[in-house]
């Protein structure tokens, strides 16, 4: 949905444009926060996080001057922002303040550790790519209870089996992707 | 791992290909969803009613950029963290602590913004003056150092006007996203940006300039990919990343304006026609030519305040697309008036929308370009049959069998359709440059919608074609095919002193009416002097901005007001003897202007003669016109003649006016 479609929508019913809009980018936007949030953040502080980038969207909608095309970047630049923010609002209330000479300090990343980043790029396109190997429903299972912390009766409504039928396909195909993985010399 | 867990904390924080994938996973149940919409509302409405509410999550640049001051704050407690983890040492660094996150370098970058936005995403591209044309992208370690250092710099926006400093610039593209746009660097500390709407100069600060330099060293020995672009433009921002290792060349991007967004098709469901509407078998393939296509990105996609009569345009191009089930279709017809119809329907998704759009002529000027490039590349690699098929004739000439410097334009559509489907049904077989050429027995010359392309025919059944004069060995069949055509021409346009029952002084009035209707049609193409009233002062000169400018006729209203002035010499019988809007005058609020431009002339043209009488209907005397060129005084070119035709409608009162007019070139 375009910024001028949204607009147009928005002229007949501000609910239905905010509807169609939060419908398209939900999934994305809720993948971008969790990404970032689900080592520190509640499902509530990520529902909450992901209620704030669409709230700023709409505003940046209805208020900024007319841009062309897929807003896609817009809205992921958005919700990286606000995840970002929320992350780092929890992780300093749980850190308070580290001493230099504290042992946890140490485990603080340096910010040029670009080895690392190409690193887990490829380690990330690798590790997508052995889930993908899987095929469905096992690849769906397996990024809904490692990824997405979801109970295998969650996972179970999503993929139309038992949460019995679940643990069981999540157990033997944990055990294919670890084989893949170890095969590749990939260690997690 | 154990046995039991999978750890995926590697998938944190992902790139946005990752994300993209994880999100068709997304488990959010319609509760969940639903509860996080009606939390998004209630904070739109919030904030919507905070009168003090500032926005403080623009994207796009600002006038002048500060860093927010928390981010000094946050830049050195990274200074902290980093001491800490150099004195504690580096083994234990990258240890991972699941319950403790750290701040880790990307927390700070990823809240560092430059005045166009969080670049710490974009993919790079690299060239300078060693490089050029090539561009190359930098290995990850130096596109993340740029990054962060374009995002973590100071920005100072100065007047674009600044002089540029003499010296080597360092061009730094960028594709955020789906934008992309150009950083150049110049020797002055000074930084010009560019997308594809807006261009903006910035001083930075000397830390982030050597950041910078030091970033964009070309270093292929660390993994830097030198890429040979398809398209050796450098100056446009969006070509630059057409070639790509990684592009899969079966698919490309197409931009439908009235979906505002990118489609993804196979790239031989693309096709094009330009100079013409629309025409399946002609159509031009986009395979191997991305790069036209996004020129579709490029253009100001203007919705028409207006519902144009398309019937009575040219559509000058036609571009259609689909993907292979046939789910999605669009359509764009282009027209010579700026008005452009663009259609699509995505029938798996139900999407639908058309719209018509005014192109500026300086857009349209570039679509046309783009994609006659295009047409040209592939053009090159056809043979003669292959591109009739492709070329639309416009007007032939076909040359006597006894002496091929005279030519004679052919009038009559079954003889053009005939030399066409002779060419097109041939069968031609590629000759070395120096084959053998015999004696030269019939010239035909096609002014297509793209090019004018000469074919040369021999005795020994060897055709020579266009400037790069390749050669072909065809059938006798083909040869003798066109000396008919050239026989059969010849004989119909041979010219008569008189014709039976004809006036004896309708030659010489004949040649009277052809050089007054030259006269009267420069008149009106250069302004009509004697009868229109043109404010040629600097405040009769009106530029509207959208490539329409020129001279206010203050005399008349209308453009119809020309033509009644016009049709007093010439004859309503054919369209061409009217003029339209935009050629050489236009309308715009009630008023006529004149565009200050004349007709160039051929630098080879010697001279006109009216040869004789060719044929008389009921009410129209035919003309037999022959136009002389040749390099004369110019240079070596040797003589050629062109004969035309020029008719003279006869008025119920036995007065003439102009019919037909060819005006010599």
């Amino acid at each position: 949905m375009t910024q001028k479609e949204y607009r147009k929508a928005a002229a007949l019913s501000e609910e239905n444009a905010q509807r169609s809009l939060f419908d398209e980018y939900f999934n994305y936007v809720y993948t971008i926060v969790f990404s970032r949030l689900r080592s520190c953040a509640s499902r509530e502080d990520i529902e909450e996080c992901v209620g704030d980038v669409f709230a700023d969207v709409y505003m940046q909608f209805d208020e900024r001057k007319a841009f062309n095309g897929d807003p896609t970047g817009f809205v992921g630049t958005v919700a990286r922002r606000k995840a970002a923010d929320m992350y780092n609002r929890l992780t300093k209330k749980r850190q308070g303040m580290v001493s230099i000479d504290d042992e946890e300090a140490a485990e603080i990343e340096a910010p040029d550790d670009t080895e690392d980043t190409v690193e887990k790029k490829e380690l990330r396109g690798s590790l997508i790519k052995c889930v993908e190997q899987l095929g469905e429903p096992d690849s769906t299972i397996i990024i809904q209870k490692y990824f997405f912390m979801r109970s295998s009766a969650e996972i179970s409504k999503l993929v139309s089996l038992t949460p019995e039928a679940v643990r069981v396909r999540c157990s033997r195909a944990l055990k294919k992707l670890r084989e893949t993985l170890t095969a590749m010399n990939i260690s997690l | 791992m154990n046995d039991k867990e999978l750890n995926l904390d590697v998938l944190e924080n992902a790139d946005e290909d990752t994300i993209k994938k994880i999100a068709a996973d997304c488990p959010a149940s319609d509760e969940e969803k639903e509860r996080t919409f009606a939390m998004s509302r209630k904070i739109y409405k919030e904030r919507t009613r905070e009168s003090e509410y500032k926005n403080d999550m623009e994207v796009s640049g600002v006038d002048v950029y500060k860093r927010p001051v928390w981010l000094k704050f946050a830049a050195a407690a990274a200074a902290v963290a980093i001491a800490a983890g150099a004195i504690t040492g580096g083994g234990i660094l990258l240890k991972r602590h699941r319950t403790q996150p750290k701040v880790d370098s990307s927390e700070i970058e990823e809240r560092a913004m430059s005045p166009f936005g969080d670049l710490s995403g974009c993919r790079v591209r690299l060239t300078n003056a060693a490089i050029a044309p090539a561009v190359f992208e930098p290995n990850e370690e130096n596109r993340t150092a740029l990054l962060t250092a374009l995002n973590e710099g100071d920005w100072n926006k100065i007047s674009p006007d600044t002089p540029l400093p003499d010296g080597e610039t360092e061009l730094i593209y960028l594709m955020n996203g789906t934008k992309p746009c150009r950083l150049t660097l110049y020797g002055d500390h000074t930084i010009c940006y560019e997308d594809n709407s807006s261009k903006e100069r910035y001083e930075i600060d000397i830390d982030t300039e050597n950041a910078v330099r030091e970033a964009i060293k070309y270093a292929p020995e660390a993994g830097d990919e030198l890429i040979y672009l398809d398209v050796n433009d450098l100056n446009n921002i969006n070509s630059v990343w057409l070639t790509t290792s990684s592009l899969n060349p079966d698919y490309a991007d197409v931009y439908i304006p009235p979906a505002g967004k990118i489609f993804t098709v196979p790239a031989k469901n693309c096709r094009f026609c330009i100079n013409e509407k629309w025409d399946a078998e002609a159509a031009f393939s986009c395979e191997g030519a991305p790069e036209a296509m996004s020129i579709f990105t490029e253009l100001e996609w203007k919705e028409a305040d207006c519902e144009p009569n398309f019937v009575d345009d040219i559509c000058f191009f036609s571009f259609r697309c689909s993907n292979n089930d046939g789910l999605f279709n669009y359509s764009l017809n282009v027209y010579s008036n700026g008005y452009a119809y663009a259609e699509y329907s995505d029938k798996s998704t139900g999407e639908a929308g058309s719209c018509i759009y005014m192109l500026k002529s300086q857009d349209r000027g570039n679509l046309q370009a783009a994609f006659v490039g295009a047409a040209f590349a592939q053009l090159d690699n056809m043979d003669p049959a292959e591109e009739i098929k492709h070329c639309k004739p416009l007007l032939m000439q076909i040359s006597r069998t006894d002496d091929t410097s005279k030519l004679l334009n052919l009038y009559d559509n079954a003889m053009n359709t005939a030399a066409a489907d002779a060419l097109k049904a041939a069968s031609w077989e590629a000759l070395p440059d120096d084959a053998e050429c015999g004696e030269e027995v019939c010239r035909l010359r096609i002014n297509e919608n793209l090019y004018l392309q000469t074919y040369y025919f021999y005795d020994n059944n060897v055709a020579v074609i266009g400037y790069e004069k390749k050669k072909y060995s065809v059938s006798p069949e083909l040869t003798d095919t066109i000396k008919s055509l050239s026989d059969y021409a010849w004989k119909r346009a041979e010219p008569h002193s008189q014709l039976e029952n004809e006036a004896p002084d309708t030659l010489e009035r004949g040649k009277e009416a052809y050089q007054n209707a030259l006269e009267t049609n420069g008149k009106f193409n250069g302004g009509a002097p004697d009868l229109l009233d043109i404010d040629t002062s600097s405040e009769g000169y009106r530029d509207f901005g959208d490539g329409f400018s020129g001279y206010l006729v203050r005399n008349v209203s209308s453009i119809n007001e020309i033509n009644e002035m016009y049709h007093q010499t010439f004859s309503d019988r054919y369209p061409e003897n009217s003029f339209i809007d935009g050629s050489p005058y236009f309308e715009r609020d009630g008023k006529v202007y004149w565009y200050a431009g004349g007709k160039g002339s051929h630098i080879y043209y010697l001279g006109t003669e009216v040869l004789g009488i060719l044929r008389r209907t009921d009410d129209e005397i035919f003309f037999a016109v022959e136009n002389s060129y040749g390099g004369g005084n110019v240079d070596e070119t040797p003589p050629w003649t062109e004969q035309t035709e020029f008719s003279v409608v006869v008025q119920p009162d036995g007065s003439w006016k102009v019919g037909k007019l060819t005006v010599p070139d």
